[in-house]
């Protein structure tokens, strides 16, 4: 409230002020007045009536105590006597209403009918009085009376209208006069506000205020004018001068400008000189013309490490490392003075460290050309020798790596290759470079093979294969090769770089495992054969020489036998070499002269080459011996020599040579195999026959292959010599060319020990026995022929269907037995197991086993020809069934075979396979 | 509602009632019903409105003795009517004589009807006492009592004989005057 009026003008604040004084004023004079009247009014109207109902009551005593009635209306229309007494009662001990007065003329009103509680009260237009009567202590009744006030309230009524107007006409004058004066006032005052306000906001000193009002504000307002004016004059004044000022300021201002501008534009490029120069990162020094530096910027300080106090009036030779050469800062400094030195040396930190820097220096020349000073600018390179050396390093890397590098250009010219691949190709550098890569291109692939080459690599992918390529000398090689398009900045192909490698040797290998796998499938599927077809020629083979020997030697079929046990001889020579060519053949190597081998079967050969072949031998007379079948050579000879000669069927030479040799590496890496090095003998059958080209030569071991028609060979002749070969752990070459000849050489290694002399001849005479020899084999009809051919040799022979039986048999012999003839294999009880249980019973017992498998498994199975245990290979004659029986019988004993019990540990034979 | 109202408002009631059941009820009858305790109120009425001389043994008396001659009319309603009451701040006592030598100088006695042949044996008897004698008996006033009792128009009105009461000392309120039949200035009684 109080913010709201002290916000309202002061002319409103006045009249409202006054008014409110009069209101105020007239108000509370006619709030009092009336108050004081109403109070009055009521007190007199208390003050006339409560008497006249006590009065009432006291003379309606009796009436009540005596319950006259009669007298108490009596007393009750007395009241009549007042015109405002609208109603009465009077009301007995009882509260019940007992005489009643209402006022003739009154309108009709509900008189209580019980009494209220005694006292008097005013009610809206009446007063209304409840008065007990008592009378000598007691209640006897109440007397009831309504007074009509509304005339006492119609006068105040009319009192307070007449105070309200008085009221609102004085607010109404005291408003209007208050209005009318504040006008006075406040009309004057506010022109004059406007006035100063005028002049305040609009600088406007013409203006004046009004004199009006009363004589005060007239003065003020006479007063403000003439201040006015004074103003205005001096304002005028004022402005004159500021603007006068001005211009001259203005001149002032532009002339300073110019000056400024001037100053600041060469101070600025000076700046700019200073600043590049502080903050160039180049080691920036300037000295004197006696080489003392005046000056280094930051980059200077912060590369050597010392403050521009520490350098100030030194030369540059502060920084200089000892491992320069000597002279070379005498060098830099004359150089400077005749003009500049540009070079690069080595500094030193302050710290010791040292790095390479680039250093240009020159004479700084005033605007005369005055020589004023001199300024070295170095630049530190170590940053540039690193990536130099990083360059080196990996330009060496190229050049050493094993693998040949080649670098040609998006057309295939060779800007580069390393030194492998002049190694691996023949080519120089010189040669290759500026040439294509088709130098090297051999006929083995075909236009296509290039053509996607090409197309692969223009396409951006990587080309990766082996290619046949030829040297420079015309030999063809293997090489893996990856070719990686090279792209330059925008992407496209700029180079190509090819790396290739030599996989010749890797091929032939390959190839050559591949052959030996092949020949290995071939060899066990071969053997497999064989092995069966020995068995059934076995049983030809005995059964004839039996035939043979029950015919008497006169009788014409004796013929017909003889051709059988020719024919079956035959087979199994055949079976042999089949075996012999698997590797399933035990052999019996002893050290022999291979010399004496060939002397013993020249005559044969010359029989076998016949006339038109001529036979050169040129054996070397100090040969070493070498551990070989005997057997196995003469027919690894015959089987060269019959080749030869059906190579020659118009005639021609036939060689054989013998010699010492040692295998090297380089004789490896010529034929292409990998061998054992060291001392072998050399066995060379040449001949001059048709040749054979190399599709021929890669198939000759293989068995059933043969150049011959049909039925002129069996195709097993030299796969048995490339088997007897092996399984002496040798090698057999073939050279041959197409119209020349061809030459086998085979290689066995050499011996240190001498030749073991050759046993006896083999006699026709069979030895024979009286021994009980007890006989284990599981095929009833090779049983059958032994049991013949022993019995025919003069022993006791003791059968046996297998080892359970033998044991049986040998149970129930209570006699001696002198030895055991067992098949190995055998089921449940097997040849081995057959003999240990046979030994534990009967010391002394000599043993020979036989089978048809290979000393191979043989060995696994723990039987072992050492000095006792006895091997027969099937299938074999009955010659060397006799012999094999004497030789163990009269040989010594066979020793436990306890021994022999872990099989693999077994001590190793001498012979057969290795 | 006081205790002597209920009553009366008992009694009344009850007198209504049987005005009601039995309205062959003789008027008497049932106006003797309600005529008794009106009686007896008036009685004690008397005693509150008179004043005694102040030497009187009535003025100077404890109590306020209120007593019936002769036959008592009022039975158990006199006492219901007086029980609990004061007169002047004094308690009521009653007293019923039946022969006149018993009689005392009441504040208030009731003479019965029967007794109203020997009335002036008890005035002789009471002496010029200040005595409110009270009588129901035709002509009481007139024969020296100082109150008469009547029922009219099936009201109870009584009748005082001023002299005679101005004779015995007896100060009478003028309330009380003011409601008797009539202001007996009358000559009549002694």
């Amino acid at each position: 409230m109080r913010n709201t009026l002290g916000r309202l003008p002061f002319r409103h604040q006045l009249a409202l002020v006054v008014t409110l004084t009069s209101a105020l004023a007239v108000g509370l004079a006619a709030a009092g007045t009336m108050f004081y009247e109403t109070r009055e009014a009521y007190a007199d109207i208390e003050d006339d009536y409560l008497p006249l109902a006590r009065i009432i009551g006291s003379n309606s005593v009796g009436a009540l105590s005596f319950k006259d009635a009669r007298a108490a209306l009596e007393t009750l229309r007395a009241l009549a006597i007042k015109p405002h007494v609208s109603s009465a009662r009077l009301y007995d001990a009882d509260r019940r209403p007992f005489a009643t007065y209402v006022r003739r003329g009154a309108e009709p009103e509900a008189v209580p009918e019980m009494p209220g509680a005694p006292g008097h009260r005013f009610e809206s237009d009446h007063f209304v009085v409840f008065q007990e009567v008592t009378y000598d202590g007691e209640v006897v009744g109440t007397v009831y009376l309504k007074v009509d006030t509304e005339g006492v309230r119609a006068s105040l009524r009319r009192s307070t209208g007449l105070l309200g107007f008085v009221f609102l006409a004085s607010t109404g004058m005291a408003l209007a006069l208050s209005s009318w004066l504040q006008k006075r006032v406040s009309e004057p005052v506010l022109d004059l506000a406007a006035v100063a306000r005028s002049v305040t906001e609009y600088r406007d000193y013409a203006v004046r205020a009004k004199p009006a009002g009363p004589v005060e504000l007239r003065a003020l307002t006479d007063d403000f004018n003439d201040m006015l004016a004074q103003i205005q004059e001096r304002d005028a004044a004022l402005r004159a001068a500021r603007d006068d000022l001005e211009a001259r300021v203005q001149a002032r201002v532009r002339d300073l400008a110019r000056e400024s501008e001037e100053r600041r534009r060469a101070q600025a490029s000076n700046q700019l000189l200073s600043q590049a120069v502080s903050s160039s990162r180049e080691l920036i020094s300037i000295s004197d013309l006696d080489d003392r530096i005046t000056f280094v910027n930051q980059a200077h300080m912060d590369a050597y490490g010392y403050s521009l106090g520490e350098v100030l009036g030194k030369d540059g030779s502060l920084v200089d490392s000892p491992r320069n050469p000597p002279g070379l800062r005498e060098a830099i400094q004359a150089g400077t003075r005749s003009g500049g030195w540009r070079g690069e040396l080595l500094n030193r930190r302050r710290d010791g460290r040292e790095f390479p820097v680039f250093l240009s220096t020159s004479v700084i020349k005033d605007e005369n050309g005055h020589a004023v000073g001199l300024l070295g600018v170095a630049t530190d390179i170590s940053e540039l020798r690193k990536k130099d050396e990083r360059l080196e390093l990996q330009r060496t890397i190229l050049e050493s790596t094993a693998d040949a590098v080649v670098i040609t250009e998006n057309d295939g010219t060779i800007t580069w290759v390393n030194p492998a691949f002049t190694k691996l190709t023949g080519f120089a550098a010189e040669d290759a470079i500026g040439r294509r890569p088709s130098i090297l291109r051999s006929d083995q692939q075909d236009a296509a093979f290039y053509t996607e080459m090409w197309r692969t690599l223009l396409a951006g992918e990587v080309w990766e294969g082996e290619i046949v390529n030829k040297r420079a000398d015309g030999r063809l090689y293997v090489e893996a090769q990856t070719i990686t398009p090279v792209r330059d900045g925008s992407g496209a192909i700029s180079h190509f770089v090819a790396v290739k490698r030599d996989i010749s040797q890797r091929r032939r290998l390959e190839d050559q495992l591949r052959q030996a796998q092949k020949m290995e499938a071939v060899g066990r599927l071969s053997g497999g054969v064989a092995h069966d077809f020995n068995n059934v020629l076995n049983v030809i083979m005995g059964f004839s020489d039996l035939l043979l020997k029950r015919l008497p030697a006169d009788d014409p079929l004796r013929r017909h036998g003889h051709q059988i046990l020719k024919a079956a001889n035959r087979g199994a020579g055949l079976t042999r070499q089949l075996l012999a060519f698997s590797r399933q053949q035990v052999l019996q190597p002893k050290i022999v002269d291979l010399n004496t081998v060939l002397t013993d079967i020249e005559k044969m050969l010359a029989r076998l080459i016949g006339e038109d072949v001529e036979l050169v031998t040129a054996l070397a007379p100090d040969l070493g011996t070498v551990e070989v079948d005997p057997g196995q050579i003469e027919q690894v000879v015959m089987n060269l020599v019959v080749n030869a000669r059906d190579a020659m069927p118009r005639g021609g030479t036939l060689a054989i040579e013998t010699a010492n040799v040692e295998l090297t590496e380089a004789d490896a890496s010529q034929y292409n195999y990998p061998v054992c090095t060291g001392p072998y003998v050399r066995l060379t059958v040449t001949d001059t026959g048709i040749g054979m080209d190399p599709g021929t030569q890669s198939h000759i071991f293989e068995p059933f292959f043969t150049t011959k028609a049909v039925g002129e060979g069996t195709g097993l002749g030299l796969s048995t010599v490339y088997g007897i070969v092996k399984q002496s752990r040798g090698y057999v070459w073939v050279e041959s060319e197409v119209g020349e000849g061809t030459t086998f050489k085979i290689f066995l290694p050499r011996r240190s020990r001498p030749a073991a002399a050759s046993g006896p001849a083999e006699a026709g005479q069979e030895p024979r026995g009286s021994e009980t020899v007890l006989l284990a084999e599981d095929d009833d009809a090779a049983r059958g022929l032994w049991r013949e051919m022993l019995e025919s040799l003069g022993y006791v022979v003791i059968e046996a269907r297998n080892g359970a039986h033998a044991l049986e048999q040998a149970e129930a012999h209570s006699g001696r037995i002198d030895l055991l003839l067992s098949d190995v294999v055998m089921p449940r009880i097997g040849g081995r197991e057959l003999a240990q249980r046979l030994s534990d019973h009967r010391p002394g017992l000599r043993v020979i086993f036989m089978s048809g498998y290979t000393a191979d498994t043989m060995l696994r199975q723990g039987i072992a020809e050492t000095g006792g245990s006895k091997f027969l290979q099937k299938p074999f004659s009955a010659q060397l069934l006799a012999k094999k029986i004497r030789e163990t019988l009269d040989g010594k004993a066979s020793p436990p075979v306890s021994a022999l019990r872990n099989g693999s540990g077994g001590p190793v034979p001498d012979q057969a396979v290795r | 509602m006081s205790s002597r109202g209920r009553q009366l408002a008992g009694t009344v009631l009850c007198g209504l009632s049987m005005a009601w059941a039995s309205p062959e009820v003789s008027r008497a009858e049932g106006a003797a019903s309600l005529e008794y305790p009106v009686k007896a109120a008036f009685l004690l009425n008397f005693a509150k409105f008179t004043e005694w001389p102040p030497d009187s043994p009535q003025a100077v008396a404890e109590s306020v003795s209120i007593c019936v001659f002769g036959d008592d009319p009022f039975g158990l309603a006199l006492d219901k009517t007086v029980e609990g009451r004061l007169v002047g701040g004094r308690p009521i006592v009653l007293r019923r004589y039946r022969s006149l030598a018993d009689v005392e100088p009441c504040h208030v006695l009731f003479i019965a009807k029967p007794e109203s042949e020997r009335l002036p044996l008890v005035f002789a008897r009471l002496g010029g006492q200040p005595v409110i004698t009270v009588g129901e008996s035709e002509g009481f006033t007139r024969r020296g009592g100082v109150i008469e009792l009547s029922v009219e128009n099936n009201r109870a009105r009584f009748e005082i004989n001023l002299r005679v009461a101005e004779r015995l000392g007896l100060g009478l309120s003028s309330r009380l005057l003011a409601v008797a039949r009539n202001f007996a200035t009358s000559t009549e009684g002694h």
